[in-house]
């Protein structure tokens, strides 16, 4: 039984995060009216000509800076041809022949928790399509131009990837890293992401084998369901000895590729510069002074404004504490690093573990709800470490933190001054401690000895002794007018109570050998 | 004045009488509508323009205030049609105008019509129109006389734009230049045409044929009217991300121009077999002319003129194709009454759409455009590109990118200006034509439509590849084997945003050689 080697690469597809369209200022909003949001340009009347849109462009070069690419400062504009209703043009506006940016390589963590290598070989910018709607019933093809001429930045990979589950963790760290620099929301199920998949095997590891194309994968399942069929299918047709036809093909909803196009033959595009669109010029720090515009992009300005990408919060959750992955990918995921790093700065005792969970388990439902982002919670990190210490390190009740918690986000006051106002501080000096529960059992010694005498005569010991530490802890709580740590109370005499029990216990024994 | 002889005036000349209050808007207005009536039979307007603006009477002072003047009908007209003489836009109706139209509307000027054009601005004699072709005012009426029913072309594609202007039913209109467009109906019919450099007039609203290419132009009867209209319709537009982004200088032409010091080269490849005389000897006369008057005129070479019509056909098809692809009746056009399934549907609409010869470029330019033709044609065309315009920028002596590495840089004494002719035949008659072209496809195979028209086309063309801006003047006339007087037009050459220094010579150019626009029986 031969070993097969599959080999996948990927084009992403993602809707760059602008208010307006790439050459229009039709506004770019999902599930809008159909034909609502669509410019003369993006209706292609004849005369009307591409305006380019600076918000995407920079954008653009902060995606492919974040993918660790080179930044061409020339780029130009392509047109690709197609003849497809949803397509007014007949051509969509593409960068083949110069592409915004070259030469990238994204690093992400395997299932396996293994750093593995996916090179980027260009991003360029480009239109997206309209829609097609076909009415069966009435027999009626219908046209909505609303994602006509919305901005799209193409990340195309090499074909690095060699299973499912490594293109699944690749494409999450690219839309991790889109997310972080706010270029595409990346929300597959309104179609702001998708993913093309070139597959391929061979039995023989140096040997690229023919590959397929699958077009158009629009959820996140999809993606491993396409390559896992994909890789099936054409493994089965080689050990049959048959070929793999280069095609394109398309994913059903049942999870299985078909053949898109009857032809065999490849589509010929016919590219051919866009006369309409001028040279895309970009500006370092050195030659932005001669721009001949105000408008002009400054792409050292963008790569060192680019914020803390995914992988740089991964390496330093990683130095801070020995998290399991899927802690750490769940904090990237909802991009509470930040905020959990800045916490544990200002607060370096904390407890680390108790901490994610004091955020995972009421802050994020809570920001959830109100649609808050960690930069815009009203209970600032400094604030909520303030909180956790004073809690881990007994200085108020655990049962008081939620209360403080929920006031500060209700008041906006911070915690310490709640607690202050609230007399909610607890003493957690164990000499202080110790010495009102000698105290406490000074008192019992003297009024009912019997309670002290260990094993006790007519209870059970258990029942003997949770009377006894209730009956201690109030004291303790009446004469320290409150101000006990409960947990850190009932931990001393729980400790005293059992030291008590045992010295009675080698007492008994003793006496007992030596009757 | 008698007001029957306005319509003889300048712009310049209107406007001061417009001034001083000896004329009102609305007697120009009736001028031009008699003027049009008279001499409709040229067929220069596909659409004329019914109702004026009462607003030309208003107390607001502008500088085109209640001047008549028409724009070519591929410029996008709010509310009126917009056909670029095709059966496939008979009855688009634009809800935008063109940059340049909402300027001189802005600006106060009367838009008289739409002119009648080559289809989709493809062609030179202004022949190959749906609404038929333009006739050339020069001599119409003599024709019409001798119960002749040929007629001069008036040239193309502007041919409508240069007609109205030569009969005087408007004082400047526009019309678009991709390969010679404005220039050659100007030499033909007699009026100055300017082709700016490229982006310094907005495209937004023209519909194109060549988008790296196009330019709108401008046609007047003199010179100083031409730098009028330009300094008005310059500059940046927003909605036009290929013009210029720097400001343009205005141009401004002296009652009076001398060109002491200038430099103007005679590019040698330019002396071609097939000139006319008469134009080799006005070509001569005006060389002289400024040799006379303290220029120095120096020999200069394009070595790469002969890959101009090359270059320019490849290019050209190849936007045609993609450009007139929205025309499928179910984006834009005209839908076939028959047919069922879209394909069918589409088929038929372009097939009685469009003309044969429109056809015939879209064709050859998906050809062009194939994968397995890209290395042979486009790419070709794109390095070729280069090449000539680096030919032009080694001759002003300007530094540009775009010039090869390989180019000597001492060249001899840069240029300000090269000096041709426009064209090396003045218009011919509708029948020599049409088998000049070859419209009737009586060669078959050899389709001039691919190969260019050196009579018309082989002094124009290389500067819309260039890029660079370039005149046509009329110097004289030139009887011909008919004895017919044709004026005769020259062609000073620029390098880019230097429109300043082409109004200079070509205004010393007018007043050398005092052209009479007004001849009897014209």
């Amino acid at each position: 039984m031969n070993r097969w080697f599959p080999l996948i690469g990927l084009e992403i597809h993602a809707q760059l995060n602008t208010k307006s369209k790439l050459f229009s200022n039709a506004s770019k909003k999902f599930m809008a009216t159909p034909n609502s949001c669509v410019a003369r340009f993006d209706a292609s009347m004849p005369g009307t000509l591409p305006i380019l849109n600076r918000k995407a462009v920079e954008l653009a070069v902060a995606t492919s800076y974040a993918l660790n690419c080179q930044v061409a400062l020339k780029s130009s504009f392509d047109r690709k041809h197609y003849f497809y209703a949803d397509m007014p043009q007949g051509y969509q506006i593409t960068q083949q022949r110069a592409p915004l940016a070259k030469h990238g390589f994204v690093d992400y963590l395997s299932e396996s928790s293994k750093m593995k290598r996916v090179h980027i070989h260009q991003v360029q910018l480009e239109q997206d399509s309209g829609k097609s709607l076909h009415d069966e019933k009435e027999g009626l093809s219908l046209i909505d131009l609303n994602r006509a001429g919305v901005g799209l930045v193409e990340i195309v990979t090499s074909p690095d990837i060699r299973s499912s589950s490594d293109a699944c963790s690749f494409v999450k760290e690219v839309m991790k890293i889109l997310q972080y620099i706010g270029s595409c929301t990346c929300k597959m199920e309104e179609g702001e992401f998708r993913v093309d998949a070139n597959v391929s095997v061979s039995a023989d590891i140096s040997v690229m084998g023919t590959r397929t194309e699958i077009k158009n994968i629009n959820r996140f399942k999809g993606i491993k369901q396409a390559i896992d069929y994909e890789i099936t299918r054409q493994i089965k047709i080689l050990q049959e000895g048959g070929k793999v036809v280069n095609e394109t093909r398309g994913l059903t909803n049942s999870g299985e590729t078909v053949s898109m196009r009857e032809k065999e033959s490849a589509y010929d595009y016919r590219f051919m510069p866009d006369g309409n669109l001028p040279y895309l010029i970009l500006h370092t720090n050195e030659s932005i002074g001669k721009a001949q515009h105000k408008n002009a992009i400054n792409v050292d300005e963008i790569r060192s404004n680019l914020p803390t990408l995914p992988s740089e919060y991964r390496r330093r959750l990683q130095n801070e504490y020995p998290f399991e992955k899927d802690i750490i990918d769940f904090m990237l995921e909802n991009k509470m690093a930040e905020y959990y790093l800045a916490l544990v700065a200002h607060r370096p005792q904390v407890d680390r573990m108790l901490t994610f969970d004091y955020i995972r388990v009421h802050l994020l439902p809570y920001l959830e709800r109100k649609e808050l982002s960690f930069d815009e919670c009203p209970l600032k990190s400094n604030d909520l470490g303030d909180l956790m210490y004073m809690t881990h390190s007994y200085q108020i009740d655990g049962s008081i933190c939620n209360k403080v918690y929920q006031e500060a986000l209700d008041t906006n006051k911070s915690p310490v001054q709640i607690i202050k106002e609230n007399g909610w501080y607890k003493i957690s000096d164990e000499t202080m401690l110790s010495s009102w529960l000698d105290q406490v059992l000074d008192e019992v010694k003297q009024q009912s000895p019997d309670l002290l005498v260990f094993p006790p005569k007519r209870r059970k010991l258990e029942t003997a002794v949770k009377k006894l530490t209730s009956h201690v802890i109030g004291r303790i709580a009446i004469i320290s007018d409150g101000k006990a740590h409960a947990k850190l109370m009932r931990m001393i005499v729980k400790k005293r109570l059992d030291m008590l029990i045992d010295e009675q216990r080698e007492e008994q024994k003793s006496s007992g050998a030596s009757s | 004045m008698a007001s029957n002889e306005l319509f003889r005036k300048t712009l310049i000349q209107v406007r001061e009488l417009l001034k001083h209050n000896k004329i009102s808007p609305e007697d120009l207005l009736t001028v031009c509508q008699h003027r049009m009536r008279e001499t409709s039979a040229l067929n220069y307007f596909t659409n004329a323009v019914e109702k004026h603006d009462p607003l030309i009477n208003s107390k607001i002072d502008l500088p085109l205030k209640g001047i008549p003047f028409s724009v070519k009908d591929n410029f996008y007209t709010e509310d009126m049609p917009t056909t670029c003489a095709s059966l496939m836009l008979e009855n688009h109706i634009p809800e935008f105008n063109a940059t340049v139209v909402e300027k001189l509307h802005a600006y106060g000027g009367s838009m008289m019509g739409k002119d009648n054009m080559d289809e989709f601005a493809m062609g030179s004699g202004g022949c190959e129109s749906q609404f038929g072709p333009v006739r050339n005012p020069w001599n119409y009426s003599e024709l019409e006389v001798e119960g002749n029913d040929d007629f001069y072309v008036a040239g193309g594609s502007s041919g409508g734009s240069a007609a109205a202007v030569a009969a005087g039913a408007t004082f400047f209109s526009i019309g678009s230049d991709t390969g010679g467009s404005v220039r050659v109906p100007a030499a033909f019919c007699g009026v100055v045409g300017l082709k700016p450099t490229y982006g310094a007039l907005s495209r937004h609203g023209l519909v194109p044929l060549c988008n790296s290419l196009d330019v709108p132009g401008i046609f007047t009867r003199s010179v100083a009217d031409s730098a009028f209209v330009f300094n008005i319709l310059k500059g940046r537009d927003i909605n036009d991300p290929t013009t210029i982004k720097q400001q343009i200088p205005n141009s401004r032409v002296k009652p009076e121009e001398d060109v002491k010091g200038m430099v103007i080269g005679i590019p040698k490849e330019h002396y071609i077999d097939g000139t006319h005389p008469d134009i080799r000897a006005a070509w001569d006369k005006a060389i002289k002319q400024f040799d006379d008057a303290g220029a120095t005129v120096i020999e200069v070479s394009l070595p790469n003129q002969e890959y101009v019509q090359p270059c320019y056909r490849i290019l050209c098809c190849s936007d045609v194709a993609i450009n007139l692809a929205k025309f499928d009746e179910f984006e834009y056009g005209r839908r076939a009454r028959h047919g069922e399934f879209k394909e069918e549907l589409n088929y038929l609409s372009r097939d009685y759409g469009f003309s044969e010869k429109v056809k015939r470029r879209i064709a050859a330019g998906n050809f062009f455009l194939l994968e397995e033709n890209k290395e042979k044609f486009i790419n070709k065309a794109l390095s070729l590109r280069r090449m000539i315009r680096g030919d032009y920028a080694k001759a002003f002596g300007a530094k540009d990118s775009s010039v090869s590495p390989f180019a000597s840089t001492s060249g001899p004494l840069p240029c300000d200006l090269l000096l041709t002719p426009t064209t090396s035949v003045t218009s011919p008659l509708h029948s020599s034509f049409t088998a000049m072209a070859d419209l009737d496809g009586t060669e078959g195979q050899d389709h001039k439509d691919l190969v260019g028209m050196p009579e018309v086309d082989y002094h124009v063309t290389g500067i819309n590849i260039a890029g660079i801006p370039a005149i046509s003047v009329p110097v004289g006339l030139s009887t011909n084997q008919h004895g017919h007087e044709m004026p005769i037009g020259l062609h000073l050459v620029a390098w880019e945003q230097q429109e300043n220094k082409l109004f200079r010579a070509a205004k010393f150019l007018e007043q050398e050689s005092n052209f009479h626009h007004w001849v009897e029986n014209h």
